[in-house]
């Protein structure tokens, strides 16, 4: 491929990349200055302690394939960013059997014999992006079975299909992973999936299964009159008492594995609640507004103890961003991406709140916000269309959310709240192979998919003269 | 050739269970499907059975036997269909009460004097399974029928039970406020009532080993006893990539039964791979082709094919597709891309042997029954209508009778 991309203002990309931050482990040299006194002095830490250190001690959760086969690539390009590691100028990333093989400047990486040279001229390479809540992996909704007030025993993981068009246009979009969860019919939906949004499969597409639990607090559960869980009290009664369930049951395991007692019996309605406890895979919370968000940390993350990420948090709930901080809990926050101030009358950025907690407008006691590693993005496809992922982020900028901090919501800060950063969400040596070719800064509306790749296979040209948006 | 009259006498004896005599089939071509095709062949009947096959040089006619001539024409197997609702005339399939009714059966519902399965033969299709309709994840058990139509219902039955039906996604989709109002729901109530029937199965089978009490007597339960016995194989009704993976997931993953298949249209083909892996057993249709997301129209038993799914089998859904236009089924699935071989074992022997009757049915073998089409040549050729078919060696179809 030869087609030289015109970078669209490439100044202002050139600015914005001066910004990047070298790998967060690294010393404080390439550090960006975290600006605003409510911000952190220490990274933001996801708290999930019993996660097993390798995939080959999950129990409960099955991890999809690595490595498939797939040609060598060299993908070469005026602007490569890793995101971890420093920007890099007429970079090069090499690609082979669904893995990064190298990541670096033209002039320092030896393509090897038989690669083929993918020359993207002008353009940005960027990691495949990350969407944390995503109902379109599949082709009709089909994800709110209400009868039961809770749902632990469906998941989404045999709806899975990648080729009708929403999930199309989304990778064509920049989407590369997807955290496919049940809607907010019910107090818990059921087990959501990571899936990959193209591979030959949908079993070669999973990245993990379960993904997450997906729990809904207020509003769209609501049941009807006569129901118990008319309210919040109610609801919160049955997403307590089906977790406590699961918690007494992961605790009988754990007490057999250690030689204290007899082998429960296997609860198939209990069993992926198992690997919640043991922090296999986190929950991912439908919940807004202060007061609701408020009772998620009470609840999930304090009294039950689980790796807890919030998937909406719109509203005034950014003003609890400092005890998401100091608890270790994540926000990928969306669709909505701003709040309307009655107070001030004045727009907040959703992204931006959380990152730099409460202190500019109503809240009068400011709070800590998250950093840049505490805030994530969403789109609640189809509530806003999967493919403007990046335009959700592009408005948490133009609201005030740092650009970097931007880029990194979309790639290894989605990533780590999935608990998927050793495979993706950054251009490093040893990821899954998937990443995004774009015309520009793809934070700029403006800015197309010239060709996205994921595990190692060119899945999406854009063709000009018939784009696929 | 044999006089009209005489065609008349079979036609009114058919009920009866085997011929007085032998009977000699002389062709011009003989295709057994499972060996390569005899030319200038003959088929030897006796008591319904196949007793001799092979060029007429070779097979020694027995004295006395009857002699047919049928002069030009192929001899090949009767079809075997497995996806068929119209024995019992059509409606009355589908109960819908319950999400799941394991203990609901075909059986009584089949009438030996319905046109439909009459038309079924003259399409040269002799064997069917006769299952409930779609509306419920499990709607019941189906019945292996002979199209032996006119007579008793003993005459017709090959085997019973012959399927257990289950269907998922879309059809069976249930009504607001229903549990199983989504494919999340419906799966979780289907693996439930799989458990109980798996685990019924082995109270019954460790109190026949002598090491466990005599289970209670569930009747809910008795039909799925025989699934996890493996007597018994479950037809899927199954379509989509989605559930095409759930399916294979449930019922060769988890569930340690024997399975079919059955439709896999849309983009069903797009799972393909993944059951090629697990040599899944197919049985493909009503729709034949799907327009790609691409807007190409890709025939589905070819895309299947190139995948590595050999098992394969095809039918029509009757009445969704016409019984009697099953040939048409694999002349479509041959004209888009599947080849002739495996497109004529697709509508004979593979049915037959994903069923578990390839003992009986399925191809034109010594000691099979003798259940066959007379046609003017290629039996895939849709110019070519069965001039007469044979079930057990009595002529149930003679071209001209129906249509």
């Amino acid at each position: 491929m030869n087609a030289p991309f015109r970078l669209v203002a490439a100044a202002a990309l050139a600015a914005t990349l001066a910004a990047q931050d070298g790998a967060p482990a690294a010393a404080a040299p390439a550090q960006a200055p975290q600006s605003g006194p409510n911000l952190p002095a220490k990274p933001f830490e996801l708290w999930r302690p019993r996660r097993p250190k390798e995939e080959k001690d999950y129990q409960v959760a099955k991890w999809g394939p690595r490595g498939l086969p797939s040609p060598g690539y060299a993908f070469r390009a005026a602007k490569v960013l890793p995101i971890t590691a420093a920007p890099i100028v007429d970079g090069v990333v090499l690609t082979k059997n669904g893995l990064i093989e190298a990541v670096g400047a033209a002039k320092d990486v030896a393509i090897p014999a038989g690669y083929e040279v993918v020359d993207c001229g002008d353009a940005v390479i960027v990691p495949g992006f990350i969407e944390m809540h995503c109902h379109i992996a599949s082709e009709s909704f089909d994800l709110n079975d209400t009868v039961h007030p809770t749902n632990p025993e469906f998941r989404t993981l045999d709806l899975i299909s990648m080729e009708h068009d929403q999930i199309r246009v989304g990778r064509a979009g920049g989407i590369s992973t997807a955290l496919y969860i049940p809607g907010s019919g019910s107090n818990m939906g059921g087990f959501g999936t990571l899936t990959k949004t193209w591979a030959k499969s949908p079993e070669e597409a999973l990245v993990r299964f379960p993904g997450s639990l997906k729990i809904a607090q207020a509003g769209n559960p609501e049941r009807g009159s006569g129901d118990l869980g008319t309210d919040m009290m109610g609801m919160s009664e049955g997403i307590r008492m089906t977790l406590l369930d699961g918690k007494r049951y992961w605790e009988q395991h754990e007490a057999w594995q250690a030689g204290k007692g007899a082998k429960p019996k296997f609860d198939p309605t209990l069993e992926l609640l198992r690997g919640l406890f043991r922090h296999e895979y986190l929950v991912s919370v439908h919940t807004q507004i202060y007061q609701v968000v408020l009772q998620t940390l009470q609840m999930l993350r304090h009294e039950m103890g689980l790796w807890t990420v919030v998937v909406h948090g719109e509203f005034d709930a950014y003003r609890l961003s400092g005890n998401a901080y100091e608890s270790g809990m994540a926000v990928a926050a969306g669709p909505r991406n701003y709040h309307f101030d009655r107070a001030t009358s004045q727009f907040l950025g959703l992204m931006q709140t959380w990152h730099d907690g409460g202190k500019y407008y109503a809240w009068r006691d400011p709070v800590l916000g998250l950093g840049r590693d505490g805030v994530g993005v969403n789109t609640d496809s189809p509530v806003v269309p999967q493919e403007q992922l990046t335009v959700q982020a592009a408005i948490g900028v133009r609201l005030g959310l740092p650009h970097e901090v931007a880029l990194r919501a979309l790639t290894i800060n989605n990533a780590r709240f999935a608990g998927i950063d050793h495979r993706v969400g950054s251009l490093t040596v040893g990821k899954d192979a998937d990443l995004g070719v774009w015309s520009g800064d793809p934070i700029d509306p403006r800015s197309a998919v010239q060709v996205m790749v994921i595990n190692g296979q060119i899945c999406y040209r854009r063709d000009p003269s018939r784009p696929v948006w | 050739m044999t006089s009209p009259a005489a065609i008349a006498c079979a036609l009114l004896a058919f009920a009866a269970a085997a011929s007085a005599q032998a009977t000699a089939h002389l062709a011009a071509r003989i295709v057994p499907v499972d060996a390569a095709p005899i030319d200038g062949g003959v088929l030897v009947e006796d008591g319904g059975r196949i007793v001799a096959l092979g060029a007429k040089k070779d097979v020694a006619i027995p004295t006395g036997a009857n002699v047919v001539d049928h002069g030009e024409a192929w001899l090949c197997p009767g079809f075997v269909d497995l996806h068929h609702h119209v024995s019992g005339g059509g409606g009355d399939i589908n109960d819908m009460v319950l999400p799941l009714n394991a203990e609901l059966r075909t059986l009584d519902v089949v009438k030996p004097s319905e046109e439909a399965v009459r038309r079924t033969a003259a399409g040269g299709v002799t064997t069917t399974l006769f299952i409930p309709g779609s509306g419920t994840n499990i709607s019941g058990f189906g019945v292996l029928l002979k199209m032996r139509w006119g007579g008793s219902l003993d005459a017709m039955v090959l085997r019973q039970p012959g399927a257990m039906k289950v269907a998922q996604g879309f059809n069976p989709e249930r009504g607001s406020g229903d549990l199983g109002a989504t494919r999340m729901g419906s799966k979780e109530l289907l693996m439930r009532q799989l458990e109980r029937g798996q685990a019924y199965e082995a109270a019954w089978r460790a109190h026949r080993d002598g090491k466990g009490a005599k289970p209670r007597f569930e009747p809910e339960l008795e039909q799925l006893r025989q699934v996890f016995a493996r007597e018994v194989p479950v037809l899927i009704h199954t379509a989509g990539l989605r559930d095409c993976i759930a399916t294979a997931r449930m019922f060769q993953d988890v569930f340690p039964v024997q399975m079919v298949l059955s439709h896999g249209c849309f983009d069903g083909w797009l799972a393909a791979e993944s059951l090629a892996r697990r040599k899944t057993p197919l049985n493909l249709g009503p729709r034949m082709f799907q327009f790609d997301p691409y807007g190409r129209m890709q025939g589905m038993c070819q895309a299947y094919w190139d995948a590595g799914c050999t098992d394969m089998s095809i039918n029509t859904d009757a009445p969704v597709v016409a019984a009697e236009e099953f040939q048409l089924q694999g002349a479509m699935a041959a004209r888009l891309g599947l080849p002739w071989n495996a497109a004529l074992m697709a509508l004979t022997l593979a049915p037959a042997r994903q069923i578990g009757v390839a003992d009986r049915v399925g191809s034109l073998t010594v000691g099979k029954d003798a259940d066959f089409q007379v046609v003017d040549g290629d039996p895939l050729d849709p110019r070519h209508a069965p001039r007469a078919v044979y079930i057990e060696g009595t002529l149930v179809h003679r071209l001209g009778d129906v249509r």
